[in-house]
């Protein structure tokens, strides 16, 4: 077979899956056998898509057969696909068979453990040097903006890209010394032999005392008395140079660039006077500092200390892992690389097992994944890859556009090495009306100008437009927003102004609320659009209110606590509070405050408790003890009775997702505590749940407005989105931190070769000069520029969303696109252009896009109209009036169950009808009554097999020291023996199946041990009892009765009706009559 | 007797209805038995864990090459994986005993493994499922249909060659024995009609399906997801559940073994040592009773309390609790005690788990289970687990130490799984089946078909399965093996008349993807929740019942900003502490809730961690520090260190658990240096140390409306110092975060703590000057005081004496309002006079803040800031409040 290797080259909108899974279906057709193909894809929601997607094409085609199969298709994220191979080679491999895989939050952790030694020495030995750069801050502060860095963080974060760059221990420890050699040729003259310490310190002091000595007017002096107060501590500080930071001497040396020094400044460091006091020491610092010996070596030594440990902790943690059969996603996919280069069984394998690989999303394929396609690429005679660069926004995980572009480059090339390479460009949307592909076209050819045109823009699909128009849908357009405010536009303005004309849009006829998605950058954003959509009264969708910030979850929360506690009064009367019918409800205060004491005011708890609504609970309290974490919520919900009640409350869907997401805290609770080894209880459930401080995702819920990030809109679409664009999109400075350097010329056949790891500490971040220098490094300048890339493809997946109508909303210009485009000259307009009264959006040097322009208000007036949604068709309910409470009874019941107490019958007295085979009972007398049951329960046989049994049952019943087979044999003779005196002739007929449902409807199920069928066509009902002890009649008629009576009515039923009962109990050698009455 | 047999027929319902004698309905499982009982093959079962216990010892007695490496880091899962391939081969048909010449290397190790093995019940290792119709098998060949089996018909669903391994042979043999082959039938063809419910959530999922059973319950439930949801909707109508919920281990008495171990282990975890002594087991004798502990309640209060005050163990508290529970004379309780106090003081060393000393551990377990047990089964499935446990361990090498991780793999397939309350069955006018495979005709109501994928079955590489092959193996594709369960579960769902599929869309905040089998079941009617209501009708699939919205209900009523009450002078405190003040002038409402009102959340074991752990050890340091030593110098660091260190254990054991390492340093760091402060400090300014924790109880005079009242004041001092000039000092220390909160309130002489100290010092030494007062900030090693010897803030010495009678006329008019009848929401009114609200930025609320406090001053009165709002009461005052 030939190697074939088709790379598709995909555009938003442009029908990429349905491509995929008809290729897939092609080959399928073409003799690929489903259990054939592995295909990867981002997400395990992806995964099921596509699995579904082409089940449902092979029965379209009518490849019925190969649809049966294809869930033996490998179709799965990289992550699983990896495990799952990890999994079946990993004798091959040399790891556990049952590895553990560690989720995101249980990586940090296990990373945490593992390094825990190592960092707490070498941080104690550095205290002075962590101490005086700053870098002690805590890992994980509760206050993470105004925390300190942390240096241990920052190990995790290096040895992180040291992982999924394949970077080890020992490249790690040599690049210390490159990094700072870089850091000090970025940054930093010439280090002066002497320490000038000392000097900037009695420079400082006598600035101090010139300050004390001044004679101010009163409010002047209280202002330098406040700055005093702060230089003096600062004195103290410096004078214990040991642990005394150097921000202390960058703070003094920040009145250098201030006004007192420079004129042109805006302002004091200080105040006037104060600054005035340190200009010179503040000089001769500003100019000193940064050649400092010991500042020098103190950065040296941090990113020595840092990426020294960062290279231990990569050990350490190897280690850990190990002993604990631990494995993360990026061990997941570097093990699978190793595998399948080392192990020719593995290989082997592969080559013979699949014959397709499909790679979906490639765009944000990190280089080990890469690494691994292309290794299994090798293996695998047919290859099928799709995927966009212009959509790749996973680069904080490492995902790289470049490498696919790298591998089109060389299927052009005809250099793949993959077999006969073909790329397949998807040039038609069938997404998108044209107007929303006008601005595409208009914009990204500029933001992408190293990929051809025509990979950037689509145009819209015959067909798809032929299917429109035949549908009769409204054609599409653009928007352009203008918020009307005041001043400045600010962001809740903005947001505002985003639901004002959101609720302008919805006024269009035809247009309803899930029509429409906001796209905003972050989570912030998105909360205050939110907020604005729900003042104007337009249901909107994305995070919902925080679970115990509403009614339904407060009311869980607290009917947790009281069930499992009674003495939890707080949370009782909240449920008081909370629910409108209880009958202290409304009172409850006054009510508690009249009892005279402790005593009267538990009398009133209890009553509380009593009260009829919540009956449920107290049902619950008692059965609860055994329930799962999920279990219990989903009990807890019913025992209030909430799926009934939120249906009178707004919004009942939104509710609903706050209960599944109860529920999923609960399933997220149990996971964790099982794999940190900790009890799942429900107490630890109430604590849990007390933490949470998240709201349900509403994505999906009907009659929305969709409102998220970018990122999390990305393989959605809509009708109508509103872009809301940045107002000033700052680019973050790359001065610091881990960072990988990319290899020189980058080789998509060795994605990882030549990358090397770099670290730049956050020292002095305040330092103008020092910062102004490292960001104009050639590593700042990369990394800033590889962000812009990211961001243009972030903005890509933006405008791509729409399906007709594309909004721009913003201050008359699209700012980010202007930091992805400059302008050629300075006074050039935006790449963007649009005004309030204009027709059009006009694009710089490119003529005006036709849009309707809104000015939307940015400042709600008074009484503003609100948008009138619907009530939920789901809050109607069947339920009305009383509930019925019938008696509930099992479905199932077994005949060895049933009592005798309702049973009329009498027990004959034993008949004698062979030896008794085991005196009083003994150890082992359960065992042996097995192995006789299992003997008497053989149908007739012949001599030597009844021989042959008998020895086998004893030996497989491990009883030979208890008895002889002959032991056996004898039972089965006097049964025997006894049958052909009292019934001659009879059939006998052994385990017999019997099924029944009784007057309940109950149904009993289970095997009759015995039947006789006399030749008179009488059915005789046998039960053989291995009871060993003294009082076989009152055991009999106490335990078998009921069970007896039972089989004779399920036998009556099935026309069989018994003419006479009998109880053989072997051990004792007797037979028990048992006469029904 | 008639048999149905078919691959998935496993747990089917024997017969449609009525009664049925010497018919039933068989999968591979059920009908294996059958033969068994017919055959005299039948034995008792083995637990899976002490099978690959068996293997393990095969393996070690045996070391074979390619699974080395991964044996050595992981002998019970390597083993358990071995099994599990031998298992697969050999229900292939695969003899591995017998197997010739060279082999793949995977199979090579199996056979050497089972020449090593005698494969029996009784031999070394014990037979699997495939052994036991391997059993059968061969039993049939060699009676060659000379054995009577009394069975005249097998009805089958598949065609022979359609079923994997051993089958078709054992069908044949069975033929050849005089059981007579039926079938299979021709598949129904064509479709049912299929309808697809797709709703957003499992409640409103359920809605449909119940009401679909309420509008005509003739139908087949096909219960393919968990259906609790479901069962509290059927329920709410009167309607009998279903009853398909699976077996979890996440219940209190499964986490008996696990957590017993955990706490028998070094170093101890005081958290789970707390979580055993918690731990519930069963429900207590009636609605109100306490449910039943696995330490008697006793040992457990005792012993919690004791942890509560010192997280740590041996420390006094612990040795007092362990005293009283002594003294109480109550055998089991003491046992308990005893036996707790025995496994932590000698825990096992987590590198020398020693089979035998673990189990000898556990026996103080299993008969405690056995005495709580009393019949109740699912606390009995604990006593076996810990039974097959040491069972297990028996098995092996008694002096041979398991990683900690393998013994946690022991208990792990020791069981442990139990069957959930909620998994019951109740008798419905519907039929319920969990399989496809198994709906025999009629409507069927399909809920939640999604796509949770089964175990992907064995796969073996071409040279195994020819391999296999030439050993008398049959090997199926895994397509084959596919379609094997496809064609079964379509077969079952052709039968069907209509297929009303109901999809609860996300589960857990996951979407499941749909079923395949929807898609070949054709495009169907799809249909979303609210499309099923129209005009006050609800209708599905021809079914139909009437709807109605009830009235929307009223908004909640924000609570109001204080309450108006009947005149209530027996809320008046009979006691004071300072914090109950500090309660009462920050909010009334909180104070009469929490203190005169008893609305108080429950007392959770939780013991102390975090900053109020720290805290209360750097506060032990100084006092021990204090008591032993005498002498005016300040300790050394490295004295310090040695207190601290001997103190972790008792009251902050948690920092010696692995992983704590850093913060241990942290704590150890942060704690010398500003415990070295406090002294030098204190040394430096003259003063000498006369006591810490200095308890006073004074009665103090409270001027109310009604007449004076006097209570108790009740305390304690950090720290108590005399000066050179014999002027006593009185230091508070606090471990906060905060640097400059107690410096304010130092210098706005609103730091009331410090200034009922020095009130207390004056009472209880009149006549003397009132006595000089501050912070010491433990997290930053400062003082905040007047004293320039101390803080070089140079800061106003604080007027204690005006701030006290502002303090105490604070608290007058307060309490009187509340004997008046008058409760205020302190922080909500504050917030209305600053015309703030909760979403006002920091810099704004920190200035209204200030304003507010000047004015309060201006008028000779006090505010005291201080708000619960993420507290346990800001709920009832609105606050937090459920509002939306
Ligand atoms: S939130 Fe404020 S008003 Fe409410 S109880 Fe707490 S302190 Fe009082």
């Amino acid at each position: 077979m030939t190697q074939t290797f088709t790379l598709i080259n995909a555009s938003a909108g442009s029908g990429k899956t349905h491509t995929l899974t008809h290729q897939i279906a092609e080959r399928i057709a073409q003799g690929l056998d489903p259990s054939q193909l592995i295909a990867t894809t981002f997400t395990t929601k992806a995964a099921a898509e596509l699995r579904d997607r082409v089940r449902r094409t092979l029965l379209e085609r009518g490849q019925v057969d190969a649809a049966r199969g294809v869930d033996s298709a490998l179709i799965s994220t990289v992550n699983s696909v990896s495990g799952e191979l990890l999994r079946e080679f990993a004798l091959d491999a040399g790891i556990s068979p049952d590895v553990q895989v560690l989720d995101e939050d249980r990586q940090r952790a296990a990373f945490r453990a593992a390094i825990d030694e190592t960092a707490a020495q070498a941080g104690a030995r550095a205290a002075g040097l962590l101490a005086r750069t700053e870098h002690d801050g805590e890992e994980e502060p509760e206050v993470p903006w105004a925390a300190s860095p942390s240096w241990r963080a920052h190990v995790r974060d290096l040895a992180g890209r040291a992982r999924t760059n394949l970077i080890g221990a020992a490249a790690l420890r040599e690049a210390a010394e490159r990094s700072f050699e870089e850091y000090r040729e970025a940054a930093l003259p010439e280090a002066e032999a002497a320490d000038r310490r000392p000097a900037w310190r009695s420079g400082i002091a006598e600035a101090v005392r010139g300050l004390r000595a001044l004679e101010l007017p009163e409010r002047t002096a209280r202002t330098v008395d406040k700055h005093l107060l702060t230089l003096e501590r600062l004195l103290r500080d410096v004078a214990e140079p040991e642990r005394a930071p150097w921000s202390a001497w960058a703070k003094i040396a920040a009145v250098a660039e201030a006004k007192a020094v420079d004129p042109g400044a805006k302002g004091y460091a200080f105040s006037k006077d104060v600054d005035l006091a340190l200009a010179g020491v503040a000089t001769t610092i500003a100019e000193e500092l940064p050649a400092n010996p010991a500042l020098h070596e103190d950065l040296r030594s941090l990113i020595a200390l840092v990426m020294g440990t960062a290279a231990d902790s990569l050990e350490a943690y190897q280690r850990y892992k190990d002993e604990l059969g631990l494995i993360d996603f990026i061990d997941q996919e570097v093990r699978t690389l190793e595998l399948v280069r080392t192990s020719e069984r593995a290989r082997e394998v592969i080559r013979t097992r699949f014959r397709l690989l499909a790679v979906d999303e490639f765009q944000d394929t990190s280089p080990v994944q890469l690494a691994l396609f292309l290794e299994l690429s090798q293996l695998i005679d047919a290859k099928i890859w799709v995927g966009d660069p212009k959509q790749a926004i996973y680069g904080f995980r490492d995902a790289d556009p470049s490498l696919m572009l790298g591998i089109i480059e060389r299927i052009e090339q005809g250099t793949a090495g993959l077999g006969d390479a073909e790329v397949l460009d998807l040039r038609h949307s069938w997404r998108s009306q044209e107007p929303v592909l006008d601005l595409v076209g208009a914009v990204f050819p500029q933001v992408f100008p190293e990929l051809p045109r025509e990979r950037v823009v689509t145009t819209a699909a015959p067909e798809a437009v032929a299917a429109r128009e035949a549908a009769g849908r409204k054609a599409g357009r653009l928007e352009a927003w203008v918020p009307e405010v005041p001043k400045r536009l600010t962001y809740p303005q903005h947001a505002t102004a985003v639901a004002d004309g959101v609720l302008a849009l919805l006024r269009e006829e035809g247009t309803g609320p899930a029509d429409i998605a906001v796209l905003v950058r972050s989570n912030r954003r998105a909360q205050e659009v939110i907020d604005a959509l729900t003042a104007r009264g337009v249901p909107a969708s994305g995070e919902g209110t925080a679970i115990l910030a509403s009614r339904e979850g407060r009311l869980v929360r607290a009917a947790l606590a009281v069930t499992l506690d009674l003495s939890d009064t707080l949370a009782l009367t909240e449920l008081v509070d909370l629910l409108p019918d209880h009958a202290a409800h409304g009172t409850w205060f006054a009510d508690l405050a009249a009892q005279e004491d402790r005593m009267a005011r538990r009398e009133l708890f209890a009553q509380w408790w009593r009260d009829p609504v919540l009956a449920g609970l107290r049902a619950l309290r008692e059965e609860c003890i055994s329930l799962s974490p999920v279990e219990m919520i989903t009990a807890l919900v019913d025992a209030l009775d909430l799926p009934e009640r939120i249906r009178a409350w707004p919004a009942p869907e939104k509710r609903l997702r706050t209960l599944d997401a109860l529920r999923a805290v609960a399933a997220q609770y149990a996971d964790r505590a099982r794999a940190d080894s900790a009890p799942i209880t429900l107490t630890g459930l109430r604590i849990e749940l007390d933490a949470v401080d998240r709201g349900p995702d509403l994505t999906g819920t009907p009659d929305t407005v969709w409102v998220g990030t970018i990122h999390a809109a990305k393989g959605l679409e809509w009708s109508q989105v509103v872009v809301m664009l940045d107002h000033d999109p700052t680019e973050r400075p790359q001065t610091s931190g881990a960072f990988v350097l990319p290899a020189p010329q980058l080789d998509v056949a060795a994605p990882l070769a030549g990358r090397a790891p770099r670290y730049w500490p956050a020292v002095l971040p305040r330092l103008a000069a020092l910062q102004d220098a490292l960001a104009a490094s050639a590593h700042a300048q990369r990394r800033t520029a590889r962000e812009r890339q990211e961001s243009g493809r972030l903005q890509y997946v933006a405008f791509t969303r729409a399906a007709d109508v594309t909004v721009l909303s913003g201050d008359g210009s699209a700012p980010v696109l202007d930091a992805l485009v400059p302008a050629a000259r300075e006074d050039s307009p935006p790449l963007l252009t649009w005004s309030a009264g204009g027709a059009g959006i006009a694009v710089r040097g490119g003529g005006l896009l036709p849009a309707v322009v809104r000015t939307p208000a940015g400042v709600l007036e008074e009484g503003a109209p609100r948008f009138d949604a619907r009530r939920s068709p789901l809050a109607a309910s069947d339920l009305v009036g009383d509930r019925p409470d019938p008696q509930r009874l099992r479905a199932r019941f077994q005949a060895s169950g049933v009592g005798a107490e309702d049973v009329a019958g009498t027990v004959g007295t034993p008949r004698t009808i062979g030896r008794r085979l085991v005196p009083g009972g003994g150890p082992q007398w359960e065992r042996v009554g097995e192995a006789v049951h299992a003997y008497l329960a053989l149908p007739p046989l012949g001599e030597a097999q009844r021989e042959a049994a008998a020895a086998r049952l004893v030996e497989r019943w491990a009883v030979s020291r208890a008895v002889e087979p002959s032991v056996l044999r004898e039972a089965g003779q006097a049964w025997a023996g006894f049958l052909a005196a009292e019934f001659p002739g009879a059939e006998e007929l052994t385990e017999q199946p019997i099924s029944w449902w009784n007057e309940d409807d109950q149904v009993m199920e289970g095997w009759i041990d015995t039947l006789l069928r006399l030749p008179d066509g009488q059915v005789v009902l046998v039960d053989h009892k291995t009871y060993p002890g003294e009082h076989p009649v009152e055991h009999v008629r106490e335990k078998y009765l009921g069970q007896m009576a039972t089989y004779a009515r399920a036998l009556t039923a099935a026309g069989l009706a018994p003419s006479r009962i009998l109880i053989h109990l072997p051990l004792r050698g007797e037979v028990v009559e048992v006469e029904l009455a | 007797m008639r048999i149905e047999f078919g691959w998935s027929l496993d747990g089917a319902a024997w017969a449609d209805g009525g009664g049925a004698s010497g018919a039933a309905r068989l999968g591979p499982r059920g009908l294996v038995q059958l033969l068994q009982g017919r055959l005299g093959l039948t034995r008792p079962a083995v637990e899976p864990a002490v099978r690959i216990a068996q293997y393990l010892r095969l393996l070690q007695e045996n070391p074979q090459d390619w699974p080395a490496r991964s044996f050595a880091v992981d002998p019970w899962s390597t083993a358990a994986q071995l099994l599990r391939w031998r298992d697969a081969a050999v229900a292939t048909g695969w003899r591995p005993a017998t197997a010739e010449g060279p082999l793949p290397e995977r199979l090579a190790v199996l056979r050497d493994l089972e020449r090593a093995a005698a494969v029996g019940v009784t031999g070394t290792l014990a037979p699997s499922g495939a052994d036991d119709l391997r059993e059968i098998i061969d039993l049939l060949e060699e009676v060659a249909g000379a054995w009577p089996l009394g069975i005249e018909e097998l009805v089958l669903e598949e065609q022979p060659a359609a079923l994997p391994g051993m089958w078709p042979r054992l069908l044949e043999l069975l033929a050849e024995a005089g059981v007579r082959l039926e079938g299979p039938a021709r598949a129904a063809a064509g479709s049912p009609g299929l309808t697809v419910v797709e709703a957003l959530d499992e409640w409103s999922a359920a809605d449909a399906a119940a009401r679909f059973l309420a509008a005509d319950p003739q139908v087949t439930v096909l219960a393919a997801a968990d259906t609790d949801v479901l069962d509290r909707a059927l329920h709410r109508r009167g309607l009998p559940a279903i009853g398909a919920v699976g077996p979890s281990r996440d219940r209190a008495h499964h986490q008996v073994l696990g957590l017993f171990l955990d706490v028998a282990t070094a170093p101890v975890d005081v958290h789970q040592l707390a979580a055993l002594l918690d731990l519930r087991v069963l429900p207590g004798a009636g609605a109100e009773a306490e449910p039943v502990g696995l330490v008697p309640a006793l040992a457990r209060r005792e012993l919690l309390g004791a942890l509560s005050v010192e997280p740590g163990v041996g420390g006094p508290a612990w040795q007092a609790a362990l005293a009283r529970i002594s003294e109480a004379e109550q055998p089991r309780a003491l046992e308990a005690a005893r036996v707790i106090d025995r496994l932590v003081a000698a825990p096992l060393p987590a590198d020398d788990l020693r089979p035998g000393a673990i189990a000898e551990r556990l026996d103080w377990l299993a008969e405690r289970l056995r005495a709580v047990a009393r019949g109740d089964g699912d606390l009995l499935a604990s006593l076996t687990q810990v039974q097959v446990l040491q069972r297990v361990l028996g098995m092996l090498d008694a002096a041979e130490p398991l990683a900690r991780r393998t013994l946690q793999q022991i208990i792990d397939s020791c069981g442990g799984a139990g069957p959930s309350p909620r998994a019951v069955r109740e008798v419905s006018p519907w039929q319920v089946t969990t399989s496809p495979a198994q709906v025999r005709s009629g409507t069927v109501l399909w809920w939640g078909p999604s796509s949770d994928r089964a175990r992907p079955a064995q796969r073996w590489d071409a040279a195994e399965t020819a391999a296999l092959e030439a050993g008398g193996g049959r090997v199926m594709t895994p397509t084959q093996l596919a379609s094997l369960e496809v064609d079964a579960a379509l077969r079952g769902l052709r039968r069907a008349g209509a297929v009303v599929a109901v999809l609860p869309g996300r589960r857990l905040e996951e979407v499941p993807g749909p079923s395949g089998l929807l898609a070949h079941l054709g495009a169907g009617t799809r249909l979303r929740p609210e499309e099923l209501i129209e005009d006050g009708r609800w209708s599905l699939a021809g079914r139909t019942l009437e709807v109605a919205a009830p009235p929307l209900a009223p908004e909640p009523e924000k609570p109001p900003l204080e309450h108006r009450i009947a005149p209530a002078p027996h809320l008046l405190p009979r006691r004071l502490s300072y914090t109950q003040i500090a309660a009462l002038l920050a909010c009334p409402h909180q104070w009469a809730l929490q203190h005169a009102l008893d609305v108080r959340p429950a007392e959770v074991a939780v013991l102390p961690t975090g900053a109020r752990m720290i805290g209360t050890l750097v506060h032990a340091v100084v006092e021990t520090l204090v008591h032993e030593r005498s002498g005016a110098t300040a300790p050394t660091d490295d004295e310090i260190e040695a207190v601290l260190d001997r103190l972790v254990p008792q009251l902050a054991s948690e920092l010696d658990l692995p992983g704590r390492a850093a913060a241990r340093e942290d704590v150890r760091d942060r704690a010398v240096r500003s415990v070295s402060a406090l002294f030098s400090g204190v040394t430096q300014a003259g003063l000498r140390i006369t006591g810490t924790e200095t308890r006073f109880e004074l009665p103090l005079a409270l001027p109310l409306t009604g007449g004076e009242r006097t209570v108790p004041f009740v305390g304690s001092r950090d720290l108590d110092a005399v000066g050179p000039d014999g002027r006593r000092t009185v230091l508070d220390l606090k471990w906060s975060r905060s640097r400059t909160r107690y410096g304010d309130l130092f210098d706005t002489s609103e730091a009331i703590q410090l200034a009922s100290y020095a009130w207390t010092l004056a009472q209880e030494h009149p006549g003397e000057e009132p006595a000089d007062v501050g912070y010491f900030l433990l997290r930053s090693g400062e003082f905040v005081s007047a004293d320039p010897e101390l803080d070089p803030h140079g800061r106003a010495p604080m007027d204690t004496g005006e701030a006290w009678r502002r303090m105490l006329a604070a608290v007058t008019a307060r309490l009187d309002e509340v004997a008046a009848g008058r409760i205020r929401c302190g922080c909500r009114e504050l917030q209305e006079r600053t015309g703030l609200d909760a979403t006002a930025t920091w810099s704004k609320r920190s200035t209204a803040l200030a304003k507010a406090r000047a004015a309060e001053r201006e008028a000779g009165s006090l505010l005291v800031e201080d708000h619960c709002g993420l507290g346990d009461h800001a709920v009832l005052c609105g606050t937090t409040g459920a509002l939306r």
